[in-house]
């Protein structure tokens, strides 16, 4: 408990492993934690929003509702690339609309917004926008990624375009690369020398990948709702990011901050699309502006496919030089990827950061389509990029002669992954893999259908911390403790894990806690993003709630005789001396009606290496008649730090898990290529996992005493995501007994793999023009 | 309670929503004909003069009346005029299951049900099934198995699992699959809803 600013011992280092370092904590904040068992944090308990979510008495952007509340609509445009010649709105006053005057513009995607609307049900609004006619002066566009590139293609900006950043997004992204046509890019990055590792290498061997278009489907659509009280604006936001939020609405809507309240209590869901305002929040302000009516925006669920952000696309070229040993001496990426009108689709990083390789060198480049935005989504780029280098990974164990798992250890230099591959592997049972292969081989001779293979890939993310975080602590004269942040909670369970550090830091049991959070008016939180929010809020939570003990200790210390610095708080008491006074006791103490303490996020100090590992492994059973892949089963081991929340964490690696399986065998935008539409935007035919496509989910989470701030606090958001998808390919590779390309791994893609049996149906998906051979070359 | 495979159409509403729009009153009238005593027909008919159509029904055990357009879904009714908006609506098509409730203790997708098909029959929605100063056994075993995480399809989960336990109170896993198998969650919470429902299997207790 003491609070100390010179030169501090604290232990760093997987826990049972651990040893000390020097290191210089920031002024006046706590010692970090000592031990993996804590009195209440690093435990499995249930959330503490879970009652009202389980009972519908939580109230979601979609769910505000005011008596006079206008329903607003967007009407978007049906073409992929058209000039708006005219738009009649005629009929719309007769209708008693109201609609924000249109621009007559370009529009460069199918779902593009032309104008926005509120009517008094949402059925009038969707009689309104039918009401709206638009003439278009439709103009060729261009859809495909490899057809996108080629000189004479349509182009969909005629200038140079500027990449925004997004909360969300990988470290990396951002600022100025050349541009031709619709291509931008290459931007290249690396380490080492790439020349030289390959002329250090016994052979080579080089991949072409494709990963298709995922889009991130959250339950609750994008949606804001806005109310006017003269000139200052209250919003209800479903969104990553309530400070953000406020931060473009006051921009674009040239208002000041302290006019603008977002408030953001339960958001369905974000995956990464859901930081700005977005058109549809600011079209939500104006028209409630021009109404003099709070206006609610929600975003069908068309629109939300059509213009709410994916995951862009990416066609993945990878060489790799290696010695026979499986020792990875050079590694040439190349990525090339569509995000429709912007930016964003780099798959590099992987390559770069998630294992020992010496010489890497990365190229990467966005194609403009005429096709809606793609955006941060879990772990930008990553899962491609696992995707393309985890298979060849194997492809090198293979033309080696060496188990997979012996060519990741021959290449990994981290201790952290290290103990994730021996405890997923041994999970996983990867010990039966040489018998599988036999076994699959005597399924083939004997003509059965079905094969059963194993496959592993790691992880790697960042530790980001967005600065700036504070928090407020207030212990009333009551008894009753308010822990404040203006942090949204997404799902991941922030609301729990500020109320277990806070309780704990005062010895309280949780429920002696209330959490108020989402809403702009508390003090500045992060925007969910990049597995941020809890190492860049968490310290700030245990600061604050350690000023607020200290603070209690001074008005405990007299009653039992002691120094404060001597007294401890646990079990709804303060202890010193041997004597106990209550909470209660205490606080009646107080001069005034409460205390406040604040915490700030104080800057990182030493520890261990900030990024993220994790290993997973996977099981899956594949008909090679039918082309159907069943996975059985992952084992996910990951380490972010020491838990602040078991449950919570647990249950990310769950949800990361089956969002990789998702995208792994069933997740794929289709576009028509004559119109450029968008043929799948609902959640019928564009497929997302569901209950009977769960196979069993093992999760190992292994402690670390990452350093760098009081608790030890560290994301597991994205490095969950990341390997499930590699891991599933890799496995089916093995089943079958060839390499898989392209993601999503469908049927019709499993049999024109298979080299045992082919069916007549045959895929037809493989992009033309791309080089497909992935046949080993002797340096 | 009825066995749901008995009644594939109990909501008379596996029906695309936009196809019904132009049907819903004849629907209706089909639907109420035999029941409907001649007076409520009339109420109804002075209703519908005032652009709308007069439908009661027993809502979470109390009964409830409301003059609604004949295109508004019991999802819509439900959210925008009675206020309960613990009933979600994730995709207005009935591809998702956030929308799930009770139809005389049927599942059905509320954003594919008429509100007029429910005239005369008793709903159930979550917050028909607890509150949290009282919840019912599968919302408590959900809090404490973590079956959720944003939280929005997890009401259409409950009431899904609730409907399955009442019918079945030691389903196995595979029963639970097919219960869920309506109800997308995005952040992968089904291993918890698995889990949650073999914990109130195991407490043999299978009230809703």
């Amino acid at each position: 408990m003491a609070e100390t600013s010179a030169k501090t011992k604290i232990r760093v280092g997987l826990a049972g492993k651990t040893t000390e370092i020097e290191v210089v904590l920031p002024p006046g904040d706590p010692v970090p934690y000592d031990a993996v068992d804590r009195p209440l944090t690093g435990k499995r308990r249930g959330r503490l929003d879970g009652p009202e979510k389980v009972t519908g008495r939580a109230t979601y952007t979609h769910d505000v509702n005011r008596p006079g509340m206008l329903y607003g609509r967007i009407l978007r445009s049906p073409y992929a690339h058209a000039d708006i010649v005219s738009i009649d709105t005629s009929k719309l006053d007769a209708m008693g609309v109201v609609w924000l005057k249109p621009e007559k513009k370009k529009v460069r995607y199918h779902g593009e917004a032309v104008l926005a609307l509120a009517a008094s049900s949402q059925g009038l609004a969707d009689d309104a926008l039918a009401a709206v006619g638009v003439k278009y002066d439709v103009k060729p566009h261009t859809v495909r990624l490899v057809d996108a590139m080629r000189d004479d293609a349509p182009l969909v900006f005629e200038r140079p375009v500027e990449e925004k950043r997004s909360a969300g997004d990988a470290p990396a992204v951002g600022g100025a690369v050349a541009q031709h046509g619709n291509v931008r890019g290459p931007k290249t990055s690396g380490k080492g020398d790439v020349t030289k590792g390959f002329s250090e290498s016994d052979a080579t061997l080089e991949l072409t990948m494709t990963t298709a278009v995922q889009t991130h489907v959250p339950l609750e659509t994008h949606s804001l709702f806005a109310e006017w009280e003269g000139d200052s604006l209250k919003v209800y936001a479903s969104t990553q990011g309530t400070f953000t939020v406020k931060d473009e609405l006051a921009t674009v809507l040239g208002i000041p901050k302290d006019k603008v309240e977002v408030v953001s209590e339960y958001v369905g869901g974000g995956f990464g699309a859901k930081f700005g305002a977005g058109d549809y929040g600011v079209f939500a302000a104006q028209l409630a502006k021009k109404a003099g009516k709070p206006v609610k925006m929600i975003l069908d669920r068309k629109g939300e496919h059509l213009a709410a952000g994916n995951r862009p696309d990416s066609l993945n070229t990878i060489k790799v030089g290696y010695k026979r040993d499986g020792t990875v001496t050079a590694v040439k990426y190349t990525s090339v990827g569509t995000a429709g009108i912007a930016t964003g689709t780099g798959t590099g990083s992987f390559a770069k950061n998630a294992y020992g390789f010496a010489n890497v060198t990365v190229d990467e480049s966005d194609v403009f389509t005429h096709l809606g935005p793609g955006c941060a989504m879990r772990a930008p780029g990553h899962p491609q990029g696992a995707f393309t280098v985890e298979a060849a990974l194997d492809a090198v164990a293979e033309a080696c002669g060496l188990d997979p798992l012996a060519v990741r250890y021959k290449n990994d230099p981290s201790e952290v992954r290290r103990a994730e591959w021996e405890a997923a592997a041994k999970a996983i049972g990867w010990s039966r893999r040489d018998a599988i292969t036999k076994a699959n081989k005597a399924a083939a001779a004997a003509g059965l259908p079905l094969r059963r293979g194993l496959g592993c890939a790691a992880a790697v993310w960042y530790t980001i911390v967005s600065r700036g975080s504070q928090v407020s602590v207030r212990v009333h004269k009551d008894g009753a403790v308010e822990v404040e942040n203006g942090v949204q909670e997404i799902g991941c369970g922030i609301r729990t894990a500020i109320g277990l550090v806070t309780a704990e830091e005062l010895g309280l049991p949780v429920e002696a806690v209330s959490v108020h959070i989402g809403n702009s008016k508390y003090p500045f939180g992060p925007a969910s993003g990049g597995s941020t929010t809890t190492t860049s809020l968490i310290p700030a939570v245990r600061s604050a709630a350690f000023h607020a003990a200290r603070k209690m200790a001074e008005l405990a210390a007299p009653l039992l005789g002691a120094r404060p610095e001597d007294v401890v708080l646990s079990g709804g008491a303060f202890l010193a001396n041997g004597k106990k006074a209550d909470w209660t006791r205490v606080c009646a103490r107080m001069s005034g009606e409460s205390i406040l303490a604040t915490g700030d996020r104080a800057p990182d100090f030493d520890g261990t290496d900030p990024r993220l590992f994790g290993a997973q492994f996977a099981e899956v059973v594949v008909d090679v008649e039918t082309g159907v892949v069943t996975v059985e089963k992952v084992a996910a081991a990951h380490t972010c730090g020491l838990s602040v929340w078991k449950t919570g964490v647990e249950s990310q690696i769950r949800g990361g898990v089956l969002q990789g399986v998702s995208y792994a065998l069933f997740e794929e935008r289709v576009i028509d290529l004559p119109t450029g539409r968008f043929m799948n935007p609902n959640i019928e035919q564009y497929k997302i996992l569901g209950a009977k496509d769960v196979p069993v989910v093992e999760t190992i989470v292994i402690d670390l005493f990452a350093g760098k701030n009081n608790a030890h606090a560290r994301g597991i958001g994205e490095p969950a995501l990341i390997p499930t998808a590699a891991a599933i390919a890799n496995a089916v590779s093995h089943a079958i007994g060839n390499r898989i390309l392209d993601l999503p791994i469908t049927p019709a893609r499993v049999l024109s793999a298979s080299p045992t049996l082919r069916s007549p149906l045959q895929a037809e998906d493989v992009v033309p023009g791309a080089p497909r051979d992935g046949s080993e070359v002797i340096a | 309670m009825a066995d749901d495979k008995d009644r594939p159409n109990a909501a008379g509403g596996f029906t695309r929503r936009g196809l019904i729009k132009g049907l819903a009153t004849t629907a209706v009238a089909t639907a109420t004909a035999g029941a409907a005593a001649l007076a409520e027909e009339r109420a109804k008919a002075e209703a519908t003069a005032g652009g709308g159509l007069a439908v009661s029904l027993t809502l979470n055990g109390s009964p409830k009346k409301g003059v609604f357009e004949t295109r508004t879904t019991l999802a819509e009714a439900l959210r925008d005029t009675w206020g309960l908006t613990g009933t979600k609506i994730g995709c207005d098509r009935g591809a998702c299951g956030a929308c799930t409730v009770l139809l005389d203790g049927i599942p059905v997708n509320s954003c594919l049900t008429l509100v007029h098909d429910a005239e005369g029959r008793k709903v159930t929605t979550i917050e028909g099934l607890g509150s949290p100063e009282a919840m019912s056994d599968v919302q408590r075993a959900f809090v404490d198995a973590d079956a959720l995480q944003c939280g929005f399809c997890t009401p259409g989960m409950v009431v899904s699992c609730s409907a399955l336990l009442a019918k079945n109170p030691k389903p196995t896993e595979h029963d639970v699959r097919e219960a869920v198998s309506g109800n997308l969650c995005r952040c992968g919470t089904y291993l918890g809803v698995f889990a949650a429902c073999a914990s109130v299997a195991g407490k043999g207790v299978a009230r809703g």
